[in-house]
């Protein structure tokens, strides 16, 4: 069987759509205003007609590289390319504000590109065993994960607590625009069929991240924060920091794989995670300087790559996507005759063990393309600014309008753009009010279905073991969070914050 | 633009009530125990409550800041022009592509904000044509983003590959 | 080459007023074709399959516009407020349940149908290890307590896979207003309930179960079909289990706006039909399991009217 992967995975024709669907995902994710799910979903019409190995290479490279592009405008301009780069962008445009760019960004390719290689080697040995625990989760365990999710990007976004639990509920709020998941009776809409579905998450990330930042920048005089260059060596720095921060990133890698393997739970929360957990949990993570930055940063970019391939376990093994990027996955192999299941391990284990290779090869590939683009996108970021921020609005436009397909998500990015600014200029971090509206609907949903099922009883939500758990847990860092609010002495030694100002 | 927390607080405050007020408004179907109104009320009295303690907390430690603190560059009338320029760019983008297409809107988007970055327009002008019509041929004709093609409809036919 | 071919298309057209092209020559520029479902899902595929035909037989690109926001009403919303030139179409699937619940006002009047191109029945899911084993089963324990059992709408309720269900009870004198109907996001998620044990019964079609029943997780207990699958031979229908004759399921048709002229609906019919009947239509259906059954403008309309009925009788009892 080996070999026939290996004949499989050698053959030109695959290298070759693995290559250019790599520098494809890499150049749209780089791009500040379009995303990885934009795309994955601008090639699916490509892929439908190609051959079923080919076709599944193609979208699995450009969403691997395209999640790491993300980090490169988040870095540079802290305009976030994914929402699963949101995590960290504000402390990796510090480190290239401090003339460390190469430094955060080297560390976080590489730690991207680990990351994506631990989930491939554990889907590879463990897909099936795996898939089986994820699949114990019911609407109980949904609901506890995404808020124990939330509660961490609240918890680490600094600044004041409350104003971090005002952004909070603000994204839950807008989540709850459009039809109620339940009855379906359309809330807040206004009568409009646009505001029926609601606040779609890319066009309020790149109003609240990318346009707020352009309106910032607008504000500025242009002089004041030329950004210092991205120069010296990427790759040997950043071999270094891994051994420094191997511990981070192999924890961030499995927080990623465990989180991804959730259906339902995808890459920005895995990121979030990782990133919470390095930030209270861990020594180096505590600190306040570069190596601190560069752990959380380690830690928070291999988990939102290895989530990629964490979701692979679930979607392979029964066909259930883990997040948006993974449900087209899912469905160009379901229309490629790949039917996802059990007995695609059994009766063509070629077949899906060439799909993991290909992840394999990707994740190696991201390393050398990573640092072309790096350099390639450092050098265009950089040009006079009266050149780059209209070529961005246009780009902000575009990747609102074509992951929508309507002019309404076009006229959201300018009233979030400007609430951004607004809030940003309190001191009200974005980063929960996202998180709100990625979470929102899940979290809603899975507490009306569970409450509709025990007919009102909230027992129900301690009712099953792993429920209880994630339950106590969530409860026990609110209850730590409020009381380090509630202990101001306590509450000042915590909230040693470098953004708040 | 600043916002002190005495009054931050109680906008955020205001949103959260009228937000469990319009859910209390909700049309509540016979046939499910809980209506659609019981998460927005939810996330609305905690957007309430956030909003109270920050008012609180901000007036325990006022210390005769001013309640609006307006920034520097609404007083410079060119920081300001930049500064509007961007939202009024898009809601124009949104009038006017349908009609006009993307090409030409996309040029015009670029050239005055070029220009209004103090851009030569013997400068801005090719380079805003020549980005967007890159973009338009990467984006549309390559990649099948469904962009308007505004005067050229009748023959985008051919200018689709 | 090209860029002269599309100077003299320019000048062509500039010379001649949309309006004038004829309706025989359908279509002489791009048409768009609004999904009302994402990039990448069932609705996606079969539009896409449908439009590469047509793209292949007219020569003119066909570009598929994914809208699948609020449950489809943005799309049709789309599609229904353009001129009636032909040159915006849309997917015609489910669609009186909106009105019905608030969502928005489409009747059959809002579209011009075009032709069905796609049907899938719904199907009953119960667990492996569930000891529901038919689905009498299931209606016995609901004649005796209608909100003893948990169902999974396999996407939003009061939608293509619980009315045929709430549809069967009606008949069989089960208060349905009392029913544990719970909606889920799309079947995966509904499926994945069941396996955690966090749901007792799971409605959707059958090739959505496919990886699930393989894995020995999931039973399927019966289809509401006219007659069993050819796919899937041992689901028996609802009338070999209960002996109700109930069908119903989701559907799939090309419609665009109201106030299309008759000759233009043929021509566009003409069209699609050829692309049904393409072999590459057929293999690419059966491939995914989904049924390829055909109806014209007329049947199509009929059905959509049929449609609007039962919605209304099932969406009436369960929300009284």
């Amino acid at each position: 069987m080996l070999s026939d992967v290996m004949s499989q995975l050698t053959d030109g024709y695959l290298l070759l759509v693995i290559f250019c669907s790599a520098v494809y995902g890499l150049v749209i994710g780089a791009i500040p205003g379009l995303t990885a799910l934009m795309a994955s979903a601008l090639l699916v019409p490509f892929v439908i007609f190609m051959q079923p190995l080919p076709a599944v290479a193609a979208i699995i490279t450009a969403s691997a590289m395209a999640i790491f592009a993300g980090d490169i405008p988040g870095a540079l301009l802290r305009m976030p390319g994914t929402p699963a780069s949101a995590a960290y962008a504000n402390e990796a445009n510090d480190m290239v504000r401090r003339g460390k760019g190469a430094a955060a960004l080297g560390a976080g390719l590489i730690a991207s590109s680990l990351g994506g290689l631990v989930s491939a080697v554990i889907l590879s040995l463990a897909a099936p065993s795996l898939a089986k625990i994820a699949l114990v989760f019911s609407s109980v365990e949904y609901f506890w994960l995404g808020v124990l999710g939330l509660s961490c990007a609240t918890f680490v976004a600094g600044g004041s607590l409350f104003k971090g639990l005002a952004s909070l509920f603000l994204g839950l709020s807008l989540a709850t625009v459009g039809m109620d998941p339940i009855s379906g009776i359309p809330r807040f809409s206004l009568g409009s069929p646009n505001l029926l579905g609601g606040f779609g998450l890319i066009p309020v990330l790149i109003g609240l991240f990318a346009i707020s930042e352009l309106l910032r920048n607008a504000a500025n005089p242009p002089h004041a924060d030329a950004l210092p260059k991205t120069t010296g060596s990427i790759l040997i720095p950043s071999l270094s920091n891994l051994w420094r921060h191997r511990l981070g990133t192999l924890r961030g890698s499995a927080i990623g794989t465990m989180t991804g393997a959730l259906p339902g739970a995808g890459s920005d929360i895995a990121a979030w995670i990782s990133y919470a957990i390095a930030r209270r949990g861990s020594r180096a993570g505590r600190r306040d300087d570069d190596h601190g930055a560069t752990e959380r940063i380690m830690s928070a970019s291999s988990a939102n790559n290895a989530s990629l391939g964490g979701a692979y376990i679930p979607a392979t093994v029964f066909g259930i996507p883990g997040d948006a990027i993974t449900a087209i996955v899912i469905s160009v192999m379901f229309i490629k005759g790949i039917n996802p299941g059990p007995t695609l391990f059994l009766n063509k284990p070629e077949v899906i063990y060439t799909i993991f290779g290909i992840f394999f090869i990707a994740n190696l590939l991201l390393i050398p393309l990573g640092i072309l683009c790096i350099r390639g996108f450092g050098y265009i970021l950089r040009l006079p600014r009266a050149y780059v921020s209209p070529v961005v609005l246009l780009f902000c436009i575009l990747g609102a309008f074509s992951v929508e397909n309507t002019l309404f998500a076009v006229g959201l990015i300018a009233v979030f753009g400007l609430l951004g600014y607004v809030m940003e200029s309190n001191d009200i971090p974005l980063a929960p009010a996202i998180l709100g509206l990625i979470l929102g609907p899940m979290i809603e949903e899975t507490f009306m279905t569970t409450i509709l099922k025990s007919q009102g009883d909230l027992g129900i939500f301690f009712d099953r073991q792993i429920g209880a758990v994630l339950g106590v847990v969530t409860i026990l860092a609110w209850v730590l969070a409020l009381g380090a609010q509630a202990w101001p002495a306590l509450a000042r030694r915590n909230h040693r914050n470098p953004y708040s100002k | 633009m600043r916002i002190h927390d005495v009054v931050m607080g109680p906008l955020i405050l205001l949103t959260g009530l009228g937000l469990c007020l319009w859910a209390s408004f909700l049309p509540h179907p016979g046939n499910v125990a809980f209506g659609p109104g019981l998460f927005p009320t939810l996330t609305g009295s905690g957007l309430a409550i956030s909003g109270s303690i920050i008012g609180l907390s901000g007036w325990l430690k006022r210390r005769g800041q001013p309640l609006f603190h307006k920034p520097e560059w609404m007083s410079h009338r060119n920081i300001a022009l930049n500064f509007w320029l961007i939202p009024l760019l898009i809601v124009g983008y949104l009038l006017c592509v349908d009609t006009l297409g993307f090409l030409l809107t996309a040029t015009i988007v670029l050239f005055s904000m070029m220009v209004a970055n103090a851009v030569a327009w013997s400068r801005a002008l090719p380079t805003a044509i020549v980005t967007a019509a890159s973009i338009n041929v990467l984006f549309a004709s390559l990649l099948h983003v469904p962009l308007p093609w505004g005067p050229l409809t009748n023959v985008s036919g051919w200018l689709i590959w | 080459m090209k860029f002269k071919s599309a100077v003299a298309g320019l000048l062509m057209s500039l010379a001649m007023s949309p309006m004038v092209a004829a309706e025989d020559s359908w279509p002489t520029q791009p048409v768009k074709m609004v999904v009302i479902a994402g990039a990448g899902g069932g609705s996606d595929y079969v539009f896409r399959l449908l439009s590469r035909e047509l793209e292949q037989n007219t020569g003119q690109p066909f570009s598929v516009i994914n809208q699948a926001q609020g449950g489809g009403v943005v799309g049709m919303t789309t599609y229904t407020q353009a001129a009636p030139d032909g040159y915006t179409l849309g997917q015609m699937s489910p669609f009186a349940q909106y009105r019905l619940l608030d969502q928005a006002d489409f009747t059959s009047d809002s579209f011009s149908p075009i032709a069905l191109v796609n049907m899938d029945p719904a199907a009953v899911h119960v667990a492996a290890d569930s000891d529901l084993h038919s689905l009498q089963d299931i209606v016995d324990r609901l004649k005796a307590d209608p909100a003893s059992l948990t169902i999974s709408c396999g996407g939003t309720c009061n939608a293509s896979w619980d009315i045929p269900f709430v549809s069967l009870m009606l008949d069989e004198g089960v208060d349905v207003a009392a029913l544990n109907l719970i909606p889920a996001k799309g079947s995966a998620a509904g499926l994945q309930e069941l396996i955690s044990g966090g749901m007792d019964v799971v409605l959707s079609s059958l090739p959505e179960t496919d990886s699930l029943r393989e894995a020995g997780l999931v039973k399927n207990l019966a289809v509401f079909a006219d007659e069993r699958l050819k796919r899937y031979p041992d689901v028996p229908t609802v009338e070999e289990a209960v002996g109700q004759d109930v069908t119903g399921g989701t559907w799939r048709g090309v419609a665009g706006p109201a106030g299309m002229s008759p000759e233009l609906v043929k021509a566009i019919q003409a069209q699609v039909k050829k692309a049904f009947d393409s072999e590459a239509f057929q293999q690419g259906m059966a491939d995914r399991g989904f049924g390829a059954v055909w109806m014209n403008a007329r049947e199509l309309g009929d059905f959509m009217a049929e449609h609007e009925a039962q919605t209304q009788r099932v969406l009436g009892e369960l929300r009284q």
